[in-house]
């Protein structure tokens, strides 16, 4: 008879990691996973069968189960909320350095051309970037999760490089695309292409450091490059752009610099990244290297179409609408309220799934799906109740305290606000899916919904006025919404499978 | 100012839009794929164009559009494509095992264009291209009148104005969208890309009627040289030649693909309704092929040298008629290249307007002269009307020699200033005595640009000094 007993009966309460059985059948795979087969049982342990051992052994399992506490305390929504609307410090800081100061890391009082080569700038560098970012932050994080913190370091390593080569690229490219079809003024095209290299680090730099948990570095890069442009414009008297350029490269810089002393201080030594085949990083990656680029192209489609409608008369191809951005500047604010609660409805999402596992018995898969649809249905109306309630207040208070000087923006005002609490559903339904490993229908919804918003609004602003474009958004948002709900609704059909296959 | 890159982006947008990507659509069949996007772009362009929609924005997405959907029916059609899974695959295993990945495409293409069929149409159609093309390099202005009007109609499609319609810019909107050329260069250069596809069009014409690729040589050899030796090789091509192309094409496709043929000739019909006298040129060159014996096609070479020979013994005219001084046209270049756009406006008479219609206003010379008289320009503290930056006035020291026209077809002032000498001569004299009143008047106007035949004066325009006189 058998000596040793076999790793996976006794109990690991210290291991965090570890799992008590669900039942006996989870028990004789575990068992025949350390092989004990039915022969080994028989002939070792001395059972009929590995079945008959599980059986008999799972009882004191069981009990173990019940006496220990049933499941971590859920996570406090207000604090899961206010750390989803981390992403917004920035721009908080902006917004306030203007108010204070009049001066910020860019935008603000510049001249009319300026304010155009900014503009596409900075939504350009969102659109490239958010691509590297996210692809970035997927695969280093999943070495992060392992614990393997100089693969990661890797990892960062290429699609940082990745992203900061490819802006460089795209901005050599648009000079010599501008020196033949002639968009802009020579001087106004490297202003243009500057800011978008500028804001594209700095946007790596960020997406670097979310990624290692440091956001209030992101804050003190923020606060650093306002002190920049704040000091060589108020103080020296540089013209106020390239203050910016300046103060860009210094938030840029400390950016880059927090994430890479995050790595070293963790023990990720610069190590050749020879383990990482370049095309089979990207295969992995690519569906989340889409789905970051089309995000932010549906998030400022309707900014490119207003930009580029009825510009006949124009110096430039591109005209910055200042009264279209403050409409839509004003409504973002809601949206910021509103993504917080993305943040704190996924982390509700584990607790709850955690603990309706605990609930029931391993063969009641079905009941396991329906509780989670209930809980999904219940956190959609959640967040359009408060994404609603936070656009209404945002309203109010643009009327009370009249913070939209143009009259005729008012209906593009209404239409964003009515807008975000739909594109947050569809955030929501798009983290579930991501965390459920099922990133194609993700990447459909987007890409329709910002397809949608594009041709609609284009014809739309083409049509009849430029803030017409906003439609297109509304629009785009509905569709993004209704089909990542419908990916959503089919994956939560066999939720337990998905679940079980996305922790592999 | 204008130089044969010009060209190359011309000929370079019009392999990306016309060939190489609908040759990848249709799965590796050129010529197909080639009617199909005409049709479509010829379609696309006059439907939008005449809801004043066909925008760069609304052209790409439609042709991407087309593009897709045209890929998924000849997928559908041919069920063993391997599909992108293949090719994410390969460049899996090109990056891990460094597979050669492009060699094998490379050396494919390489069979196909180093045979001396290939070369020798190729040469041919060059040929005719750069005969087609040698005004256009040497001149800025446009040759004929009609073309004065094709330029026009193209820049009002172009940006969603009020399309003054002409079916044969359609197909050219694209093409100049994604060279980045202006409308009016886009005609100007024209002439070489109808002349190398219509030398395409006879030798696959060629090709396919006599039966063998030695075919493709003679024929289109022969058209050549009787496109030069009757000075038909398109300079400016109006829509007869382009529809030339198409039903060439159809000729060479009728009983082998009837449904192709009869799209081919649909697109001829829609860009223009009429026979064109190249078609003769076609159906000679094609009847001497089939007689010729068979030894002489043999060397394609020949050929082909025959036809450079013909284009360099029989030149194409010196002279063209000029209804714009050259000079006038580069000026007007020139201005559009230095100022901001729409900051400035050009006085002078309507043909500078193909020059820089969208890039800056433009205001008639008669109108011009007629609003305002030389005591009122001489007063010190006068300013033009106009709000911009800048205000060019040409004014024609020697008038101009331009082909005399009958305006009894229409009537009021303008034909009678600008069809007729003496009606331009005057026009020009009371422009003259306008500017000198002025600039005697005014220290700020300066002299842009003179030579031999005109004067452009540049008058700084200051909002605050028009704004006090209106007040």
């Amino acid at each position: 008879m058998a000596t040793r007993i076999p790793d996976c009966l006794t109990p690991r309460s210290s291991d965090p990691a570890w799992r008590a059985p669900l039942d006996e059948f989870d028990l004789a795979v575990r068992l025949e996973t350390e092989g004990i087969t039915d022969e080994v049982a028989r002939s070792v342990h001395g059972f009929g069968s590995t079945l008959d051992m599980a059986e008999v052994c799972f009882p004191s399992f069981a009990r173990a189960a019940k006496a220990s506490p049933l499941a971590a305390p859920a996570p406090s929504a207000w604090r899961a909320w206010l750390r989803g609307t981390f992403f917004a410090l920035p721009m908080l800081l902006c917004a306030l350095s203007m108010m204070t100061l009049g001066v910020s890391l860019w935008g603000g009082d510049l001249p009319a051309d300026l304010a155009s080569a900014v503009a596409i700038a900075t939504v350009a560098s969102l659109i490239v970037t958010g691509g590297f970012v996210q692809a970035m932050s997927r695969r280093a994080m999943f070495y992060l999760g392992a614990c393997d913190i100089p693969a990661a370091a890797v990892v960062t390593r290429f699609w940082g490089t990745a992203g900061s080569g490819a802006v460089l690229t795209l901005a050599v490219a648009g000079l010599a695309a501008n020196l033949i079809f002639a968009w802009m003024p020579g001087a106004l095209a490297v202003h243009t292409a500057a800011f978008f290299v500028l804001l594209g680090m700095l946007w790596l730099g960020c997406g670097g450091l979310y990624l290692v948990n440091r956001a209030w570095w992101i804050a003190g890069a923020t606060v650093a490059g306002i002190a920049v442009v704040a000091a060589l414009h108020l103080g020296f008297g540089w013209a106020l752009h390239s203050a910016q350029l300046a103060g860009v490269t210094a938030a840029a810089a400390l950016a880059v610099a927090g994430t890479i002393t995050w790595f070293r201080s963790h023990g990720a030594q610069p190590v050749a990244g020879s383990f990482l085949a370049p095309a089979r990083e990207i295969y992995l990656a690519a569906p989340y290297f889409a789905y970051g680029s089309l995000y932010y192209l549906f998030l400022f489609a309707d900014r490119l179409i207003a930009w580029t409608a009825q510009t006949n008369a124009a110096a430039l191809p591109l005209q910055f609408r200042g009264d279209y951005e403050t409409a839509l500047d004003l409504a973002m604010a809601a949206f910021v309220l509103q993504m917080g609660w993305v943040h704190a409805s996924l982390a509700s999402f584990h607790h709850t799934v955690a603990m309706v596992q605990r609930g029931l018995p391993a063969g009641q898969y079905e009941r396991f799906n329906a509780s989670l649809r209930e809980f999904y249905w219940w956190r959609v109306a959640r967040i359009a109740a408060f994404g609603f309630a936070s656009s209404g207040l945002v309203f109010f208070l643009v009327s009370r305290f009249h913070l939209l000087p143009f009259a005729n923006m008012r209906p593009a005002l209404v239409i964003a606000l009515a807008a975000f609490p739909v594109v947050v559903a569809g955030l929501w339904n798009t983290s579930l899916l991501f965390t459920l490993g099922h990133p194609r229908p993700v990447l459909a919804s987007v890409a329709c919904g910002a397809l949608a918003s594009l041709s609609s609004g284009y014809l739309l602003s083409r049509t009849g006025s430029y803030d017409a474009a906003v439609v297109g958004f509304l629009i785009g948002a509905f569709m993004f919404a209704a089909l990542s709900c419908l990916a959503v609704l089919g994956a939560f059909r066999k939720l337990d499978g998905r679940y079980y296959a996305s922790a592999l | 100012m204008f130089s044969p890159f010009d060209l190359f982006r011309l000929f370079a947008a019009f392999a990306a839009v016309l060939v190489v990507i609908p040759y990848f659509v249709f799965r590796r069949n050129v010529t197909r794929g080639f009617v199909h996007a005409a049709f479509f772009l010829q379609i696309a362009g006059m439907v939008l164009g005449d809801w004043r929609l066909y925008l760069p924005g609304s052209a790409a997405a439609l042709y991407l559009l087309w593009c897709v959907a045209a890929s998924i029916m000849v997928r559908r059609r041919q069920s063993s494509d391997p599909g992108a899974a293949s090719v994410i695959a390969g460049l899996i295993d090109w990056s891990e095992n460094r597979q050669p990945l492009l060699a094998p495409r490379l050396a494919r293409l390489r069979r196909v264009f180093a045979s001396p069929v290939t070369t020798a149409v190729v040469l041919i159609g060059a040929t005719i291209a750069l005969r087609g093309a040698w005004f256009a390099l040497h001149n800025v202005r446009l040759m004929r009148l009609e073309s004065y009007s094709r330029a026009l109609s193209l820049h009002t499609l172009m940006r969603g104005d009020l399309w003054n319609h002409d079916s044969s810019v359609a197909l050219l909107a694209p093409l100049a969208w994604l060279s980045g050329l202006t409308p009016d260069a886009a005609i100007r250069f024209s002439g070489a890309l109808t002349g190398a596809a219509l030398i395409a069009a006879m030798a696959f014409t060629g090709w396919h009627r006599l039966g063998q690729a030695a075919g493709a040589v003679t024929s289109s050899a022969i058209f050549a040289c009787l496109l030069i030796a009757l000075n038909l090789a398109p300079s400016e091509p109006t829509g007869a030649e382009w529809s030339a192309v198409f039903v060439i094409l159809a000729a060479g496709l009728a009983g082998e693909e009837w449904g192709l043929a009869a799209l081919a000739i649909l697109t001829a019909a829609l860009i223009h309704l009429g026979l064109s006298p190249i078609l003769l040129l076609a159906a000679l060159a094609l009847t001497l092929a089939s007689l010729l014996p068979a030894i002489a096609g043999r060397v394609p070479a020949f050929a082909a040298l025959a036809v450079l020979a013909a284009a360099i013994f029989l030149p194409p005219n010196g002279v063209a008629p000029e209804h714009q001084y050259e000079s006038a046209a580069r000026v007007a270049h020139r201005i559009a290249g230095e100022f901001r756009t729409n900051d400035w406006i050009v006085v002078s008479p309507g043909l500078e307007v193909a020059q820089i219609y969208g890039r800056g206003w433009h205001v008639e010379l008669a109108d011009f002269v007629n609003t305002h008289s030389e005591e009122q320009v001489a007063r010190k503290g006068f300013h033009f009307p106009y709000y911009a930056q800048d205000l060019f006035v040409f004014v024609e020291k020697r008038v101009l020699n331009q082909p005399a026209f009958s305006f009894a077809h229409d009537a009021g002032a303008a034909p009678y200033y600008y069809n007729t000498k003496l009606g331009r001569a005057s026009l020009e004299f009371r422009a003259a005595g306008l500017m000198a009143s002025y600039v005697a008047a005014h220290r700020d106007a300066t002299v842009y640009h003179e030579d031999e035949d005109l004067m452009v004066y540049r008058i700084p325009q200051s909002t605050a000094a028009l704004t006090a006189q209106f007040q």
